[in-house]
């Protein structure tokens, strides 16, 4: 029991406290390298600025000490419910995300995850599904056009890429074969032979044996590419954020559905927002990216390789801080891209997103499924435990 | 758990008519966008068009009902016997089952042919029509070969859906729109109050095939029985009986009428085969209480049936109070529940599918210029000016009455005899009393064809497919009259011994 | 009472208050279908209790996280705002609800009471291996109830013909 509450704080606290502010940061920085400006650095301690690390500090300072307006004629009581609404699923989604392996000291054992669930994939898309209603009510019960016009484009955009998201992963519980996410990390913690399915054709030509030798981590983003690239796009278009962010568009309307929204509550909706860019990360770290293995490296590998030399017990401890330090490196890494799709790309027309989203991400993603069965049939005619996809 | 191979052979019809459906589908999309190149194309070409494409589909669509068709006729002729789903049986593929395909094939052929010239009249010739009629007789063939109360819902909604937006498919007509959003909201209900009554079967006997239930049953008891209420109540509603028949005259006046020719004779058909199978399956034991629940749905749906339709003046909206009262006739089998009226009530379906479609085919014979002519004003002194249709017309309607000389009588005098065998005296007495009353409206028809005058003149003219369809009905009113039991012509093939191996399922 | 019994009743008086609320005495549309909500989610606490761990997500995914969505989303299209629920027509909805709601309930636990229910061992004793877990159920649905899932395509495939051929803007 207690171990389960130091897990959920531990994720809440790295998450919140120090990856949500970090990310404002991050964000302000990536897009003045970008934008050729100085960027982030006014706000100062005596007289220094680290680097701009302040802001963040004085964000929350300023949305808490701002006044709480609530418009005339709005539903008083759906207006305080929909940032809560927005933020508590943002806050809930990281339970299901492995930021560790299973660990024994003596006779313990634990799992570095919140919540081991059968289904986390699937808790993933619930919870997706959930954080939709923040959006609308908070556009309906503002009772304002522009908000509502945002809430009405937000319901469609995320109804729409809830259903293609959940499609574009389905090659992923194929090839790992469960719905589980640590199982999956734990999948992705080995290696696969690339050119393993010329097993298929004939033996290798003498000669060509080192072909056998190229092995690939056997991660998510090498056995479904195009998965990858799919359940990115509609997992940042459910984020709402540019180069999808059509429901707060600011040149159109002006801040969309959290438009009548000021002080802590709009600071909900905005950490919402960047709690759900750190969720986004460890997802697809966790389903793409191998979670927190680290390449090449099992978890056998490294605790046999330190426990030759220093002992068992410490060797499962240096396993772990690799571990998480490879988790958090990866979503750092992924945060950042993020943060560089964001600044790179114009808004999309909403045509445009519709289409994307029905006449290209839609038919891929079924497309995949169809490959990737194709390709696990053949790779069952290999040999077990060759390459799949 | 190692999954058995499909008996494909076994679902032939149901794959004919489904693999059509998309086939239709696809078709009215390639041929379309050929025809329709650019978008200058001026409204008289792409009605052109347009009427052509309506041909081609037709055609594909009677080829697949045809195919299925064929299966039906074919397993029935093997005494195919056989339960389907792997696993676990969800169809029961049998006499009954392929004898009720059949049946159901030939309304949904016949409807086809009659939509191929009224669809255009009514400027409502949009390819989805056939590829919808084809999935709605998909749904059909499920249901009359359910066995499982899964199968029976998912073949009920299949069957429904596509009747739902077929009725509402002449958007240009406010009463179309209503019949369909009034059937849409009805026909759910009632799948709410069945999938209520199904999930109180399954919570009391634990089972959801037939057999299971009747096993289940065997203790009786509240729950099972209520659940079983509300089963008979859904499936009361899809076929019309009283008190669920309020949705029928509105839905049958407003549908287009080549949607109502194929919905009464197709979903009655299917309804009543999967009440029959589920009551005999399912409910083995619980005949008398049963049997008086049924008599008092068909008591009650002649008599209103009958009442309200003599106080109608639109024909489709007459027929449609007519329907509820065969529906009651046909109910009075049911309350018999021996084999023999089980044999009756098949051949009654039989004959009722020649007498509705030949009907509502004069109905949309009549149909010109875009809109419907079924007052019974409209009907004023057609004798004169098209003799053959007033004729078939008077004899379709006659034998919906059950003059003797008609297949209808034949059919009703079958159900007659197997009821008073079974001793439903009370019942008989309701259904001859009322067949009294309907002549008064059946035969006014007649009298306002024969005997008023044309007050406008129709230059629609009747349409080869449409006097394919009345001759063919016609014929078999005439044939089925007087050869029910006998075979005058050699074909080793007599109507009521078929309907008796249909019937015969239980064995 | 275990605290499943607990759970069980508090979560089924969350359905059927909240089911009563949205037909009965919310003032706005919005706020009734927020109740639907509070409904589905209910119902998929008590499947929860039931073991049926993926059916209860599914419930969520599908009821609460789309099919409401899309009636809100219908509710904000057309802009009803107050939804025409006069005071009138709420009392006479919470009438109509509550003897709707009510007479099915009592008659259904009249029924079950008379018949025995209650006293009746459960039908299954105990849960097979892998009872609700999504490959249990993956393996019926592929199996078992094969035919089925290949039905349910051809309802939605009807539904959604039906839904553009009624729908659709233009016809000629």
């Amino acid at each position: 029991m207690i171990l389960v509450v130091a897990k959920t704080l531990f994720i809440l606290i790295v998450v919140t406290l120090l990856f949500a502010p970090l990310i404002t940061w991050v964000e302000r920085k990536q897009s003045a390298i970008m934008q050729d400006r100085i960027g982030a650095n006014r706000a100062d301690l005596a007289g220094m600025t680290f680097l701009g690390l302040l802001h963040p500090a004085a964000d929350v300072i300023k949305l808490l000490s701002k006044e709480d307006l609530v418009p005339a004629g709005a539903n008083r009581f759906l207006h305080a419910l929909a940032p809560i609404l927005s933020a508590v699923p943002a806050l809930i989604a990281f339970a299901v995300i492995p930021y560790g392996a299973t660990y024994r000291f003596g006779d313990t054992t634990f799992t570095l995850v919140a919540a081991d669930i059968d289904w986390g994939v699937l808790y993933l898309l619930v919870i997706g599904s959930l954080a939709t209603y923040g959006s609308v009510l908070a556009g309906w019960a503002s009772r304002s056009n522009w908000s509502m016009l945002g809430a009405i484009r937000a319901t469609a955009q995320m109804i729409s890429y809830e259903v293609t998201m959940g499609l574009s992963i389905v090659g992923i519980f194929m090839v790992f074969g469960s719905l589980k996410l640590t199982d999956m990390a734990v999948a992705q913690d080995t290696t696969f032979r690339v050119f393993g399915f010329l097993d298929l054709f004939a033996s290798l030509p003498a000669g060509a044996g080192w072909l056998n030798a190229i092995r690939l981590p056997n991660w998510g983003i090498f056995l479904q590419p195009l998965a990858f690239l799919l359940f990115l796009t509609c997992i940042m278009a459910e984020n709402k954020r540019p180069p999808f962010d059509l429901p707060e568009a600011d040149s159109e309307l002006v801040a969309g559905y959290f438009t009548e929204y000021s002080g802590m509550r709009f600071g909900l909706f905005y950490m919402a927002e960047f709690i759900e860019v750190v969720v986004i990360a460890g997802a697809v770290a966790a389903l793409f990216l191998g979670g927190w293995a680290v390449p090449y490296l099992s978890q056998e590998t490294i605790t046999a390789g330190v426990a030759s030399l220093f002992g068992e017990g410490f060797a499962n401890l240096v396993c772990m801080l690799i571990h998480v330090g490879c988790f958090f490196s990866k979503v750092v890494f992924l945060v950042w891209l993020q943060m560089l799709i964001r600044w790179s790309f114009p808004r999309f027309r909403y045509d445009q997103l519709m289409d994307l989203c029905w006449k290209v991400i839609l038919p891929l993603s079924l497309l995949n499924i169809f490959l990737t069965a194709a390709g696990m049939l053949l790779a069952q005619q290999i040999a077990p435990g060759a390459a799949a996809s | 758990m190692e999954a058995e191979a499909f008996d494909v052979a076994a679902l032939a019809p149901l794959g004919f008519v489904a693999i059509g459906a998309l086939v239709t589908l696809m078709l009215e999309v390639v041929l379309s966008r050929r025809a329709f190149v650019g978008e200058g194309v001026d409204p008289e070409t792409r009605l052109v068009a347009r009427a052509r494409i309506g041909i081609v589909l037709a055609f594909a669509s009677s080829a697949a009902i045809v195919l299925a068709m064929y299966a039906a006729i074919y397993q029935f002729e093997l005494g195919f016997e056989t339960a389907f789903g792997p696993g676990r049986p969800m169809l029961q593929l049998d006499a009954l089952s392929t004898f009720a395909t059949a049946l159901i094939g030939l309304g949904a052929l016949l409807s086809v042919w009659l939509s191929i010239t009224y669809l255009p009249a009514l400027r409502i010739n949009h390819g989805e029509y056939y590829a919808l009629l084809l999935l709605s007789t998909a749904g059909m063939f499920v249901l009359v070969s359910a066995v499982d109360l899964i199968s029976l819902y998912l073949g009920l909604e299949l069957t429904s859906l596509p009747i739902y937006a077929l009725a509402g498919f002449n958007r240009r007509r406010l009463r179309s729109n209503e019949a369909a959003l009034k059937y849409f909201l009805m026909g759910a209900v009632a799948s709410a109050v069945l999938l209520y009554g199904m999930a109180l079967l399954y919570g009391a006997t634990g089972h959801t095939d037939f057999t299971g239930i009747s096993q289940g049953f065997a203790g009786g008891g509240g729950l099972a029985l209520s659940g079983l209420a509300l089963v008979i109540a859904g499936l009361a509603f899809k076929v019309s009986v009283v008190p669920f028949h309020q949705w029928t005259p509105d839905v049958y006046e407003g549908a287009p009428t080549s949607v109502t020719a194929f919905m009464a004779v197709t979903v009655k058909t299917a309804g009543f085969v999967v009440l029959m199978r589920f009551l005999v399956l399912a409910l083995p034991e619980m005949g008398e209480k049963v049997s008086v629940l049924l008599g008092v749905l068909a008591g009650l749906s002649m008599l209103i049936g009958n009442l309200m339709a003599v106080v109608q003046d639109n024909v489709k909206r007459m027929l449609a109070y007519s329907a509820v009262a065969h529906a009651g006739y046909l109910m009075v089998g049911f309350a018999a529940g021996t084999p023999e009226a089980w044999t009756a009530v098949l051949f009654y379906l039989f004959v009722y599918l020649f007498m509705t479609v030949g009907v509502f085919c004069v109905v949309i014979a009549l149909a010109q210029g875009g809109r419907e002519w079924d007052s019974i004003e409209d009907f004023a002194g057609l004798a004169s000016q098209r003799p053959a249709l007033a004729a078939v017309m008077t004899l379709f309607l006659l034998s919906l009455a059950g003059i003797p000389g008609t297949a209808g009588f034949m059919a009703k005098f079958y159900l007659v005899v197997a009821a008073v065998d079974a001793g439903q005296i009370a019942l008989v007495l309701i259904l001859v009393g009322t067949s009294m009353v309907s002549f008064f409206y059946y035969l006014r028809l007649p009298v306002v064809m024969y005997m008023q005058k044309r007050r406008q003149d129709p230059d629609a003219e009747t349409s080869s497919s449409e006097i394919v369809v009345l001759a063919l009905c016609a014929a078999a009113i005439l044939y089925f009259a007087f050869f029910a039991q006998a075979d005058p012509f050699g074909t080793g093939v007599r109507a009521l011994d078929v309907a008796g191996r249909a019937a015969d399922f239980l064995h | 009472m275990s605290f499943e019994m607990f759970l069980f009743y508090a979560f089924a008086f969350l359905a059927v208050f909240s089911a009563v609320a949205m037909i009965g005495f919310v003032r706005h549309i919005v706020a009734a279908a927020m109740s639907l909500v509070v409904t589905m989610v209910s119902l998929a606490g008590i499947y929860v209790l039931m073991h049926a761990e993926l059916i209860a997500a599914i419930q969520i995914l599908v009821y609460a996280g789309a099919i409401v969505v899309l009636f809100l989303f219908v509710i904000m299209l057309l802009d009803l705002r107050d939804g025409g629920l006069g005071p009138a027509a709420r009392g006479q909805n919470l009438v109509k609800a509550v003897g709707v709601g009510g007479t099915v309930t009592i008659g259904t636990l009249v029924v079950a009471s008379v018949s025995g229910v209650f006293s009746v061992n459960p039908l299954v004793e105990s849960l097979p291996e892998g009872f609700g877990e999504h490959r249990a159920l993956g393996i019926a649905l592929f199996t078992d109830y094969a035919l089925a899932v290949e039905l349910v395509g051809l309802v939605l495939l009807a539904s959604i013909v039906g839904a553009v051929i009624l729908a659709k803007r233009k016809i000629d």
